[in-house]
Formats: C-alpha cells, sequence, structure tokens
C-alpha cells in the first residue's frame, strides 16, 4: 500500500515506514475479512443466535409486569413525584422501640401507629432504592438478574404503596399477615438474583468492581434495616396480641444478651463437621483457644452474631486445614481467638496460622471480584438446586413459588439474611433455621465474607484482615456496642 | 437521482418517491407481520432454552457487541468508496460486501454499547427503548447472514440493506422526543454527546448502504458517478434544485418564494457526494428564506431581494459562499448555533436557539422545537473532511461558508 524508497531513506525510515504500514493494514485490512464469530457461538452458527438478540437485550422482559411501555411514564408520575420527595426517616434503635412515646407499655394506638410508620417508610425506603438501581447503566440493571430484582423491588413498591391507611387494630392484624407474606414470598429471591447479576456485570465489565460493591452494600444494608424494621413491627404486634403488654428488651424480641464464648464454641464445632464432611470423620482438627474477655456477654442479634463468627471461623478453619495438607504436619496449627470488649465495641481477633492470604484472594472482601473468581462463583450458583427453575416473575405474577424451590440457597452464606429474628410469637416464620451456614463445600459461592462486612459494619463495626504471607491471617471482627449506640441512627443506613 | 435517498425531493420527485416507495412499504408490512409471530414463537422458544444455556447466548451477545464496539472503525474516505470501479468482479463484488457488513457490524454494536450506557430509567422510556431495539434489530439482520456462504448471495445482501435503510428512515423524530423527556435527569452536555456521535454514525451507515445498494446495481461505467459518488457534479444545478424545493416549502408557509442569485460559479463540477450537499445546501437556504421572509420591513424589502450564492473551485477544493440579508443571528444564540436546541414549542421563539430559525414542519429539521439541521450539516460535511462555517453579521445578515474536499483526480479514473 505505501511504497518505501529505500535509497532515499535511512535504515530508520524504512523501519518505520514498515511499521507505519504494518499499523495501517491491521488498521483497515480487518474490515476484509469475514467476520469471525466462533467466540461467541463455538458450536453452532451464528445465525442461530441472531434470533435471541432483541429478546434477550431488549428493554421490556417478555414475562414482565411492571417494566412495559408505560413504565416511564407511569414511574414518573408517582414514584418520582411522589415518593422521591420523601425522605427516609432514620431511625435509632431507641426510636423504633418506643414509637415516639417515652414509656415502654404497648398500647393499642401504640401498635396502630407502627404499622402506618411501617407501611410509609418502607415505601419510601424502597423507592429511593428503585431510583438508584434506575440511575446506574441501562446495561446492568437490564441484566437477567438485575431486572428481576428490579420488578420484585417495584412490586414491593406497588403493593405498599396501594395497601390503605391503618385504623384500626384489626387492619394492623391483616397488615402484620401482609408483611408476613411479603417477608417470606419471593422477596427471598432477590438475593441471589442480585449476587448473580453483580457477578455477571462484573464478568462482562460492565461496571466498576468498587462502585458495584457500594451498590450491592447498600441494598444489602437496606434490606437489613427493611427487615429489621418489619420484624419490629410484626414482634410488638405479636407480643401484644399474647398479652404481653411491655416491651422488656431493647428492641421487641429480636436482640438477646449473647455469651461471647458459647456462640464462638457453637461456631467451632460448626466448622469441625463442616470439616469432617468435607474430608473424612477422624481427620486432625486444630486446636481452638479462646482468650481475653472470656466471660463477655452482651446484647446482640443471636441469629446475626452466629453467622459472623461462623463465617469469619470457617475460613480460618478452612485454611488451616488446606495448609496442613499441603504442607504435611504432623497436625494443623491451631486457631485462637482473642475477644476484647470496650465502652463502645466488641472485638474478636481470630488468628490462624494458615499461610496468610494469597495475593489474588484479596478480593475474597468484596463483591467486585477478580472476573476469574467471579465466574467460579457463578458456575456455583448455577448449581445450586432449584435456581434452574425460578423466576421472580413467576412470584411477581401471583404464581407463587412451590415448596421445594422456595428456598434454594439452602446452606449458603445467603441463607441466614433470609432467616427471621424472630424466636417465636404469632407471627413466627415457619421455615426454621436449617442447619446454618453448614453448606456443602460444593456450593462455595465466594461471597460469605463480603456479606460479613455489610452486616459488621451495619451494626457500626469492621471486618479487617491482616495477613502475614507465610505465617497466617489475623481476622478483626468488630462489633458496636448496641447500648452504647442506641441514640444512633442505626437504621439510616436505607 | 439526487434524491434516491433523501427526504428533500422536489414535487415531481416525490411523486416518484412514492412510487418507488410503495412496494417496499408492502413488505414492510409483511415483515412486521412476520416479526411478531417470531415474536410469540420467540417467548416459546426462550422458555425452551435451558438456564446455562440462556445465560452463554446472553452473555456471549454482550460479549459479541463489546468486541465488535471497540474495533477502530477506518473513516470513510473517498479512497474506500472509489476502490472498485463499475462493473465490478464477482470477487470485489463480494469483498465489497464483506467490508460493508463489518463495518455496519461495528457501527450497530458501538451505537448499542452507547444506549446500553445510558441510565436504565432512560431507556425505559418507550421513545429510547425504539431506538435500542432497531439497533438490536439491525444486529440480528447481520447476524443471521449464515455466515460465511450467504455473502456471496447479492440478493440477500440487497434486501438486507434495503430493509436497513428503510428501518432507520424516520428514527430521528423518536429519538429526539425520548431525549426530550429525560433532559429533566440527564445532564445537557452528555445528551449532547450522545447525539453526536450518534447522527455522525447513523450518517456513515446510511451512507455505507446506500453507496453499496448504488454501486453493485450499477450496470455501465458511462455514467457519471461511482456508486453514491458523483464524479463531476454541476454545482449550480444542484444549486437551483434545492432552490425549487425550498421555493415550495416557503410557499406552503408564507405564500411566497425567495429568488436565489449564483453571483460567481454557473459551470463550476465538483465531484463530491450529491445527496450530502444537497442536504447541507437545503438547510442554509431554508434559514436564509426564512429570515428574508420573516424580517422583511417597507424599508428594506428583503422579501423580495435575492440570497446570492458564489461558488469557487480551485482544484480540489470546492467553496460556496450563500450569503443572506435577513438580519443575522442574535448574539445570544450564536454560540448555540451547532448545538441541538431544546426548547419546548409553546416557549417564546426568541429564546429558544435555532430551533427558532427553522421552518417548522420539516421532520428531521425541526423535531417539537428541537434543532438537528445545523449539527447535522456539520456532520456530513466533517465526514470528508469539508466544513461549515457561519458568519453572522448582527442587524445586516448572515454569510454561510460550506467547504467541500474532493477526491483526488487518480481516484476518479
Amino acid at each position: 500500500m505505501y511504497k518505501v524508497k529505500s535509497k532515499s531513506t535511512s535504515g530508520l525510515k524504512v523501519k518505520l515506514a514498515h511499521r507505519w504500514k504494518s499499523q495501517s493494514q491491521t488498521q483497515s485490512s480487518h474490515i476484509s475479512q469475514i467476520p469471525e464469530f466462533s467466540k461467541y457461538s463455538p458450536t453452532k452458527s451464528i445465525s442461530e443466535l441472531a434470533p435471541y438478540v432483541s429478546p434477550t437485550l431488549c428493554a421490556y422482559p417478555l414475562r414482565s409486569k411492571y417494566v412495559n411501555q408505560q413504565h416511564y411514564y407511569q414511574n414518573q408520575n408517582i414514584l418520582e413525584k411522589h415518593y422521591l420527595t420523601k425522605k427516609p426517616h432514620p431511625v435509632s434503635l431507641m426510636q423504633l422501640a418506643q414509637y415516639f412515646d417515652d414509656s415502654t407499655a404497648l398500647t393499642k394506638q401504640k401498635i396502630v401507629n407502627s404499622g402506618n410508620f411501617v407501611k410509609q417508610e418502607l415505601v419510601t425506603r424502597i423507592a429511593h432504592k428503585i431510583h438508584m438501581l434506575q440511575m446506574l447503566p441501562f446495561d446492568v440493571v437490564n441484566n437477567f438478574h438485575f431486572c428481576q430484582v428490579y420488578e420484585s423491588y417495584y412490586n414491593i413498591f406497588e403493593r405498599f404503596r396501594r395497601y390503605p391507611a391503618i385504623k384500626t387494630i384489626e387492619d394492623n392484624e391483616k397488615f402484620a399477615e401482609f408483611l408476613h407474606t411479603i417477608l417470606s414470598d419471593f422477596n427471598s429471591l432477590n438475593l441471589p438474583h442480585l449476587i448473580m447479576g453483580a457477578l455477571e456485570c462484573r464478568i462482562l465489565d460492565l461496571y466498576p468492581p468498587e462502585k458495584m460493591d457500594e451498590v450491592i452494600s447498600s441494598l444489602l444494608r437496606a434490606r437489613i434495616s427493611r427487615r429489621l424494621i418489619v420484624e419490629e413491627h410484626l414482634s410488638i404486634t405479636s407480643n401484644y396480641h399474647s398479652g404481653k403488654k411491655e416491651n422488656t428488651l431493647v428492641l421487641g424480641d429480636i436482640f438477646q444478651e449473647c455469651s461471647a464464648k458459647e456462640f464462638l464454641l457453637g461456631a467451632k464445632s460448626m466448622c469441625e463437621r463442616f470439616i469432617q464432611d468435607m474430608y473424612f470423620k477422624g481427620i486432625k482438627l486444630p486446636a481452638f483457644n479462646i482468650d481475653g474477655n472470656t466471660e463477655l456477654k452482651f446484647l446482640f442479634l443471636p441469629l446475626h452474631l452466629k453467622y459472623l463468627l461462623g463465617e469469619v471461623l470457617r475460613n480460618s478453619y478452612e485454611a488451616t486445614m488446606l495448609e496442613y495438607i499441603r504442607l504435611g504436619l504432623q497436625e494443623p496449627e491451631p486457631i485462637t481467638v482473642t475477644i476484647v470488649s470496650n465502652e463502645s465495641s466488641f472485638i474478636f481477633r481470630i488468628s490462624d496460622r494458615a499461610g496468610g492470604i494469597p495475593h489474588d484472594e484479596k478480593t475474597i472482601w468484596s463483591f467486585g471480584k477478580s472476573k476469574e473468581l467471579a465466574r467460579q462463583s457463578l458456575s456455583n450458583f448455577h448449581k445450586l438446586p432449584g435456581l434452574q427453575t425460578i423466576s421472580l416473575y413467576d412470584s411477581v405474577n401471583g404464581k407463587g413459588l412451590t415448596r421445594s424451590v422456595d428456598h434454594p440457597y439452602k446452606y449458603t452464606s445467603l441463607e441466614p439474611i433470609n432467616a427471621s429474628n424472630l424466636p417465636s410469637g404469632l407471627h413466627k416464620f415457619e421455615k426454621p433455621l436449617l442447619g446454618l451456614l453448614e453448606r456443602s463445600s460444593r456450593y462455595k459461592l465466594g461471597i460469605g465474607l463480603a456479606m460479613c462486612k455489610v452486616y459488621a459494619e451495619y451494626w457500626n463495626g469492621t471486618l479487617t484482615v491482616h495477613s502475614i504471607p507465610g505465617y497466617g491471617t489475623d481476622t478483626i471482627l468488630k462489633l458496636g456496642n448496641l447500648m452504647y449506640h442506641t441514640g444512633k441512627l442505626q437504621l439510616d443506613k436505607v | 437521482m439526487f434524491a434516491r435517498h433523501s427526504q428533500l425531493a422536489g414535487r415531481g420527485l416525490k411523486q416518484l418517491a412514492i412510487t418507488v416507495k410503495l412496494p417496499r412499504l408492502i413488505f414492510h408490512s409483511c415483515a412486521t407481520r412476520q416479526s411478531y409471530s417470531t415474536k410469540t414463537s420467540m417467548r416459546e422458544k426462550l422458555k425452551e432454552v435451558g438456564f446455562e444455556e440462556l445465560y452463554r447466548i446472553r452473555s456471549n451477545t454482550q460479549l459479541l457487541i463489546q468486541d465488535f464496539a471497540k474495533k477502530p472503525i477506518p473513516p470513510l474516505s473517498y479512497e474506500f468508496l472509489t476502490q472498485y470501479k463499475v462493473p465490478l468482479t464477482e470477487n470485489q463484488k463480494y469483498t465489497l460486501t464483506i467490508q460493508t457488513v463489518n463495518l455496519l457490524l461495528m457501527y450497530t454494536c458501538r451505537r448499542l454499547v452507547a444506549i446500553q450506557r445510558l441510565p436504565y430509567i432512560a431507556v425505559l422510556n418507550p421513545n429510547i427503548e425504539q431506538t435500542n431495539r432497531l439497533y438490536l434489530r439491525t444486529l440480528e439482520s447481520l447476524l443471521s447472514l449464515n455466515y460465511p456462504y450467504g455473502l456471496h448471495d447479492q440478493g440477500v445482501m440487497t434486501k438486507k440493506l434495503t430493509e436497513f435503510l428503510d428501518d432507520h428512515q424516520d428514527t430521528l423524530v423518536t429519538l429526539s422526543r425520548g431525549f426530550q423527556e429525560i433532559m429533566d435527569f440527564f445532564p445537557k452536555e452528555a445528551v449532547f454527546d450522545f447525539l453526536n456521535l450518534h447522527l455522525r454514525d447513523r450518517i456513515a451507515m446510511k451512507l455505507l448502504a446506500t453507496h453499496y445498494l448504488a454501486l453493485v446495481s450499477q450496470k455501465s461505467n458511462e455514467e457519471p458517478v461511482i456508486g453514491v459518488l458523483h464524479k463531476n457534479l454541476k454545482i449550480s444545478e444542484l444549486v437551483r434544485r434545492v432552490e425549487e424545493f425550498v421555493g415550495d416549502l416557503c410557499f406552503v408557509k408564507y405564500d411566497h418564494q425567495l429568488p436565489i442569485e449564483i453571483l460567481e460559479g454557473e459551470d463550476v463540477t465538483f465531484p463530491c457526494i450529491p445527496t450530502d450537499l444537497e442536504y447541507v445546501l437545503t438547510e442554509i437556504l431554508k434559514n436564509s428564506s426564512r429570515a428574508h421572509i420573516e424580517n422583511s420591513v417597507p424599508e428594506n424589502n428583503t422579501a423580495e431581494k435575492p440570497i446570492e450564492v458564489t461558488i469557487v473551485r480551485n482544484d480540489n477544493d470546492l467553496k460556496i459562499r450563500i450569503r443572506d440579508f435577513g438580519g443575522g443571528i442574535p448574539p445570544d444564540v450564536e454560540d448555540r448555533m451547532f448545538d441541538y436546541s431544546y426548547s419546548t414549542v409553546n416557549s417564546d421563539a426568541k429564546d429558544s436557539g435555532m430551533s427558532a430559525y427553522v421552518i417548522p414542519g420539516e421532520d428531521v429539521c425541526n423535531v417539537s422545537g428541537m434543532g438537528f439541521g445545523l449539527p447535522m450539516c456539520k456532520a456530513y460535511m466533517e465526514m470528508f473532511g469539508g466544513s461549515v462555517d457561519i458568519q453572522s453579521l448582527w442587524g445586516w445578515g448572515t454569510d454561510a461558508y460550506i467547504c467541500l474536499k474532493g477526491p483526488s483526480p487518480n481516484l476518479l479514473k
């Protein structure tokens, strides 16, 4: 294409000319070659993929109830005009327990007020989350999983919005039933879809990992808050009906006094069972030491505590066993937990000697993983039993879910977020807390620690990791003292 | 001939266009019906696809779009347009098909990525979603070519490209309406950036398809054209043709027609793409005519004063100056001349940017108050190294300078 006169040009110029030539050739010559599609459709002709392009990528999913031609305008007239203009109420634990009344006694009026507050608050909060999703790039939210989450959020929004005002205690009774169905219904499917959506976006590089991390965390925090608000209302409603007219603890019956040691030992035996299940019964287990303030008792959500300790400890156990096998040691290195308490917080330091965290696994603390890890995680999600057959659209369209598939992520790190904090009472959830955390290793989703971080931060805490390569890892779980932070606007993490 | 794919045909040509378009319309309605039935069967089809398989399809499609959007697109050049001369050998037709398909794929994917980067709620707007769907359909059509053997089938290619041009004919109206609706929450600059690239890509895509269709159907090399490129266009003839069309428009609106005087260059010929130049001339002469008529007062009587056109060729450069006496452009609008002016139709006309200076009723140029005209002119001219300059003498008149770069003469041999 370009003739180089070598006579009149120096060697360097020839070289440059050659480079220029080859560059410009690759620049334009690629358009003269038959486009190569085998990467996208390895076994079939690309023309067989063609008919799927519009149905899978257009903005209005075939089965959607809300996302259609009219959605944009309806959203503008209702959600934007009437609900985005309202701000969610930041609520402290103390306020939530007392409902703007200094006495702890439960009265009829207080229950009704609480019901109306919950209705108004949830619809506002969900509207803001919907708006957050709406402002993300189209290809992120239009993802197969994300748009189901969007659909279900909209469904919740619409159902709460249309729910009539609560005037009597009987109204509240019905409302409690309604809350109960919403909590135990399809809502629970949001979580795996949310995470799978994030993973798919990560694999396709559609959104920066740190930002995606923030999106998921904020949706999870909002979810914890929503659940607490609902559960608190269910709890006091239940207490009122059972004749218990006094709110004795901080918040309904959700919080209880927890013994640090007991919870740690519980987590330990759970981990040991897990390890034995993974390898074989009788395999040597690491020694487990607890020091520091071993007699510590503190007020917390038992379920959250159990989950947090279990997840963090399980990680140390797994790593310790791997190192034990890899190095062919006499016995596994010990795991030591130090309990520290101070005025504002409770700290658990878990020290293992499992060789530290390999560099490429640093993202285990985040939802925004490396693409490779995201791929692994997603493929494990795809293996979850039942997940293939369920769709949020079915429940939104009122078809309901069959029993066998209503809880596809049993035994995974997603389970506890769906478990109820209500120990008993009228509105007790049917689902028992099935072998929490005792999931099989084949469902390793790789997001357990990322979830822990959200939970720890929710309770004014942190989750920090210090890795000493070639030696071990210290994991520090810090939880805020709820009694110290009662005045803090805990539930503002909308 | 100039008006082959242009919306700006004179009266006689318009009738012609209707007769030509008729069979296409019938065909199109068939296609719509067909796509409706495929839509319902698609529903069934999607249900049959397994969870994992669906995931692969979804992510591979996304990946394909991303990859093709990233490929560098060589700028459209006269070299490209003139690489094959009539009559084309089978081999040349084949290569041209591959090139056209490749380029259209890249442009389509690039547009899709741009649309998909908009906020979710923006694309849920039915007007914008329609554009999204249109490009998805174009991608579908390009992917269903039955590679590689299908590329030899001229009939299929011709049909597909004709469909493509038809599908993309009146889409700007919808898109601009959509953007107007989302302006409340979407920054103006981002809209302009999007529209700028969108219009440019769209022009290039249409040109590619038109060029292909013209070139492969051309039988003899006696004609003075190579596809869309005219080897030796008599510029004054084009000006006269546009004058007639603009005159019609003005007659409808003002019951008055404006004379145009060619001061210089009555005989000048120049190699260029007539439809592009036609668009630009129409746009500018429309603005000038309107200014002459609307600002006419008994003292100056500009309504009777001719617009002056000067045509000068220097080797490979062509300059056309269009001089009017319509009072110029107010300073506060001058800066925004090449913006897409957003205004509601009922707002004060003097305050709504260039749209106020455009004759209403012309869909593409004035879409619900949005002026696409001048930005489009710029896009057309800049594609082949030309330019459009507007010089306003506020209180007197406006000079528009159209500059064209022609292909080097050896390309036309």
